[in-house]
């Protein structure tokens, strides 16, 4: 009951802030952006600067992968300050003197993540469904819906998982510039440890043999300038553009524009990391007409996903109850 | 006889910030009723208040409120604790009544009551005409008005006030005074930190005096006074010499004196002299207008204490 009064006076606090609707029009404009950009480009044509072929199943995870980190970072941007703004506003005392537990502060705060992950989430599946229907491929063999429901699910918990990585750094943290800045460099970390991980993933995408040989030639040839800005663009946005190495591409499958799946080798440690590879991998296998061969592994990235939420929450409780415990203004 | 009911006890308080000792050894009782918590500047008002409501770890003795200690059980303290920071913080993109409907939310306000309450209290704190605005546009002496309601959500059974007047002007301090007033007829336990002592002398019955962390006098303010008291009468007369005179005769006299025009009279005996000084006026044929015996004000008592300790006043 504490933690929702908590939640409430936080969502109406977010709702009339400029940041929330600046996060949803910037996430929407990246989607968006991606949806004319293919348009444009059309089926396997090359699409002008970038040198890059699209195929339309490619072009669904490229939907999902490019917005995906657009809504992840919309919702850090509305958040940030979760904490950290009763930290700098000294509000945070007017909290600790109410008879409120911490675990009601962590888990009020939780909740409006919940929520702007849920606007956030909803907001992505309606975006897929304007791309898997504007490139009229919206058949799965476990149907629109449930497909839908599923990303939904995969992009809902993801979020909170990220959400929740704010909100420890929101904890530590009294200026939201510097949860900004801690959260995307967690992030990015995962992603550099990743990345030849990213290369693989896009690589084994039905119909993407092509599209990994021309981003390969069209970045060597590229100039230094454009592979520094794909590097950056990677490193904020969570997710890499890299090209294909030769050693890599050898290695793969021959049947790489068939629908089977790859079976990619991971790190150990971070098998179940939340990093938006599960989350295409998830997205290619209900895209698959063989969808029941890896079918653990998108629920091994779900209790990943849990698992490392429930980790940052636990973190940020005992955070806050140092913070608590040595209440000076 | 009602047993006495101890609202805070301390035994042997200490809180260390690094090297600095902010709290030293305090060990105090505070009874129902209004109390002042007093001191200088860095005295450790602040630090011992927090450490009542569990805001802060002592770094050794213990702490009781209503005998929970805040440390085990703060939740429980909280409940029966309203508590206005020194420099309260109100959410600002809140109006009054939105700040107090929260408030009331988390002190477990049933929802069928909240209204009534939130808006009585804003009646009660003179804010009903503002409660839509934003606190942003309150005063400062408003903000605190508000905050002083906010400790009244829920009818805990003490408040806990840490410098209530601080950064008020004159016409501000006044109004939390007659607040202040108001609990103490409304029979509240409230118990008051300031290092303004004149606003805490009008307000309390019993005061707490701690200095460096340490307790240096505590009891009733009027007791205090009158222990403090130099002893001298200030007399008005229509013959000031004639009275200094015969005053200066009398055994029971130690000195006499004319400041301005009061005559001033230190005696060796003070009843000698009440019972005397009547009888020489009329022998002497002064007519005596007003006598009365000086009492210092909790300030005099305050500065002479810390002045034989060897501190300053800041």
């Amino acid at each position: 009951m504490k933690a929702l009064a908590i939640a409430q006076k936080d969502i109406k606090r977010l709702l009339k802030s400029l940041r929330f609707f600046f996060s949803i029009i910037l996430s929407s404009l990246v989607a968006l952006g991606i949806l004319l950009f293919s348009r444009l480009a059309g089926g396997q044509q090359m699409v002008s600067g970038v040198g890059m072929f699209v195929s339309p199943s490619l072009l669904i995870q490229l939907v999902f992968t490019f917005t995906l980190p657009g809504l992840i970072l919309a919702v850090l941007i509305s958040h940030s300050d979760i904490l950290s703004r009763e930290r700098s506003e000294g509000t945070i005392l007017t909290l600790f003197s109410q008879p409120v537990s911490n675990m009601a502060i962590i888990f009020g705060k939780f909740l409006t993540m919940g929520f702007t992950s849920l606007v956030f989430s909803l907001l992505n599946v309606l975006l897929l469904g304007v791309a898997l229907s504007s490139l009229g491929i919206a058949s799965s063999p476990l149907g629109a819906g449930s497909l839908l429901a599923s990303f939904f699910f995969a992009a809902l918990l993801f979020q909170l998982s990220i959400g929740g990585l704010a909100l420890l750094f929101s904890s530590i943290f009294k200026r939201s510039f510097m949860v900004l800045v801690a959260v995307i460099l967690v992030h990015a970390f995962l992603v550099i440890i990743y990345s030849s991980q990213l290369t693989l993933s896009i690589s084994a995408s039905p119909g993407s043999e092509a599209t990994a040989q021309a981003m390969e030639s069209t970045l060597k040839a590229a100039e230094t300038g454009i592979k520094i800005v794909f590097m950056l663009f990677g490193i904020i946005l969570g997710y890499a553009i890299v090209s294909v190495p030769n050693t890599m591409t050898s290695s793969l499958p021959s049947n790489l524009s068939s629908t089977q799946l790859v079976k990619v080798v991971e790190p150990p440690v971070f098998k179940f990391m939340p990093i938006n590879v599960n989350a295409q991998r998830l997205l290619y296998f209900l895209t698959s007409p063989n969808p029941q061969i890896e079918i653990l592994e998108p629920v091994a990235s779900v209790l990943g996903l849990v698992g490392i939420t429930a980790l940052w929450l636990f973190l940020s409780l005992l955070i806050i109850r140092r913070a608590r415990m040595e209440c000076q203004e | 006889m009602e047993p006495i009911e101890l609202v805070i006890t301390t035994e042997n308080l200490t809180k260390y910030y690094g090297k600095l000792k902010a709290v030293d050894n305090l060990t105090m009782e505070v009874r129902k009723g209004i109390t002042g918590f007093l001191g200088p500047n860095a005295a450790g008002k602040t630090t011992t208040i927090k450490i009542l409501m569990g805001l802060l770890t002592p770094t050794s003795g213990r702490a009781l409120v209503f005998g929970i200690d805040p440390m085990k059980r703060p939740l429980e303290v909280r409940e029966r604790v309203g508590f206005m920071p020194e420099n309260p913080r109100p959410y600002k993109d809140m109006n009054g009544l939105q700040f107090l409907n929260f408030i009331a939310k988390l002190r477990g306000v049933a929802a069928k009551e909240r209204k009534k309450e939130v808006t009585l209290l804003l009646q009660k704190v003179g804010l009903s005409e503002r409660e839509k605005d934003k606190i942003k546009t309150y005063s400062r002496g408003m903000v605190q008005r508000l905050f002083i309601a906010q400790t009244l959500v829920g009818n805990p059974d003490l408040i806990m006030l840490d410098e209530p007047t601080a950064g008020l002007d004159p016409l501000g301090r006044e109004e939390v005074i007659n607040l202040l007033k108001e609990l103490r007829q409304m029979g509240k336990s409230v118990f008051i930190s300031s290092h303004i002592l004149g606003e805490v002398e009008r307000a309390s019955a019993n005061v707490m005096i701690i200095d460096q962390g340490q307790l240096i006098l505590e009891g009733n303010v009027q007791k205090i006074k009158e222990a403090f008291a130099s002893g001298r009468y200030r007399i008005k007369t229509d013959k000031p010499d004639v009275l200094l005179k015969e005053l200066s005769q009398q055994s029971y006299v130690k000195e006499v004196w004319t400041e301005d025009d009061f005559l001033i009279t230190l005696p060796s005996n003070d009843k000698d002299f009440r019972n005397g000084i009547f009888e020489i006026s009329s022998k002497s044929g002064c007519e005596l207008f007003s006598m009365e015996k000086e009492m210092p004000s909790l300030q005099d008592v305050f500065v002479s204490l810390i002045k034989k300790r060897g501190g300053k006043i800041k």
